[in-house]
């Protein structure tokens, strides 16, 4: 029977490998346990920027200045909606005519969005002023408390309504 | 005899070796887990902070604007139900005349309507009625021990009597 004899250097060779090997796989893990935390850090950083996209929309269609009151062109009230503006910039909206263009316009503002205003009390009504029509995503929502003001002469009666903001989201 | 001796202390500096690498992988490791833990740490809800902070001072600035629908003929506002309350002056509406109940119930629909319904805790109360010896105070969800949003609050004049009393909502985080 043949014996087999290592030399020295082999052995001491075989060590060398096998520390770069474990090393690598250590790297390995690393590397992977590193890209998880990451995507994690882009996942939750995603979130706060949809957080804060909906934020700026609710901001921006709470100050349209298509859709405020105005006393003498002066706002007197903060956070009023005249209700005949809502009207009219649905029917914007709505008309076949206007639709396109109107639409590239405020597409500009609100993007992936969905814009409504609700009235609380003292009835319940609901009129969309802008939708992107995106089903497939989610939505982040944020409701801001307004005063919808429906002029029928010198004064107006004042309804309690909600601007409601929905951004779409993948 | 040297030989041995030799190869005794060769096999124990192996495994002083094995076991310093265990330490380091153990550190390694460690250091890990301890990353993953700093990275599980909740993320700033803006929109949970900016519904508390701005739901509020909207809320309250729109709500006192309100015609109560007790007052269809009128142009009373909620703001006046409350002047009216404080004062102890009974007021001509449908239904009531009683102006603190008119802003009471109108308060009460109004939040559940809208916060209630959003299932937002709050308390949402008056400083300076007397309504049967107590304050108007409807809230919803106990936000004891719970972080509070910027309190929304409005005066309200008692012209001609002098002073004022003020409606407040906290929201709780």
């Amino acid at each position: 029977m043949k014996r087999i004899y290592f030399k020295k250097s082999q052995i001491q060779m075989a060590e060398s490998i096998a520390v770069v090997i474990i090393i690598i796989f250590l790297l390995v893990i690393g590397i992977v346990f590193w890209a998880g935390i990451r995507k994690d850090d882009i996942k939750s950083t995603n979130l706060e920027y949809q957080d804060l996209s909906v934020i700026e929309l609710a901001k921006i269609a709470s100050e349209l200045p298509e859709l405020r009151c105005y006393n003498n062109n002066i706002v007197t009230k903060v956070n009023c909606f005249d209700w005949y503006k809502i009207l009219a910039m649905n029917k914007t909206m709505n008309d076949p005519i206007l639709k396109g263009q109107t639409f590239d316009y405020y597409n500009y503002y609100f993007k992936n969005s969905r814009i409504t205003i609700q009235e609380v009390y003292p009835n319940e009504t609901s009129i969309v002023i802008y939708d992107n029509n995106i089903s497939k995503t989610t939505t982040l929502q944020i409701s801001i408390p307004i005063i919808i003001e429906k002029n029928y002469g010198r004064e107006g009666r004042k309804s309690f309504g909600l601007l409601i903001v929905e951004g779409y989201y993948r | 005899m040297i030989k041995r001796m030799l190869k005794k202390e060769n096999h124990k500096s192996q495994m002083e070796m094995f076991g310093l690498t265990l330490i380091v992988i153990l550190i390694i490791i460690g250091f890990f887990i301890f990353v993953s833990f700093r990275q599980k740490i909740p993320i700033s809800d803006y929109k949970k902070s900016y519904v508390a902070d701005e739901t509020s001072s909207n809320f309250i600035n729109s709500v006192v604007n309100v015609n109560p629908i007790e007052c269809m003929g009128t142009d009373y506002t909620l703001s006046d139900m409350l002047k009216f309350c404080a004062r102890g002056d009974s007021i001509d509406c449908s239904g009531s005349t009683n102006p603190c109940a008119i802003a009471n119930k109108t308060l009460w629909i109004i939040a559940n309507k809208t916060l209630v319904k959003q299932g937002i805790g709050f308390i949402l109360y008056t400083q300076g009625i007397s309504w049967n010896n107590k304050e108007i105070i409807i809230k919803n969800a106990n936000c004891t021990g719970r972080e509070m949003g910027q309190r929304g609050t409005i005066p309200i004049s008692l012209y001609p009597v002098p002073g004022n009393i003020y409606l407040n909502l906290d929201i709780c985080k």
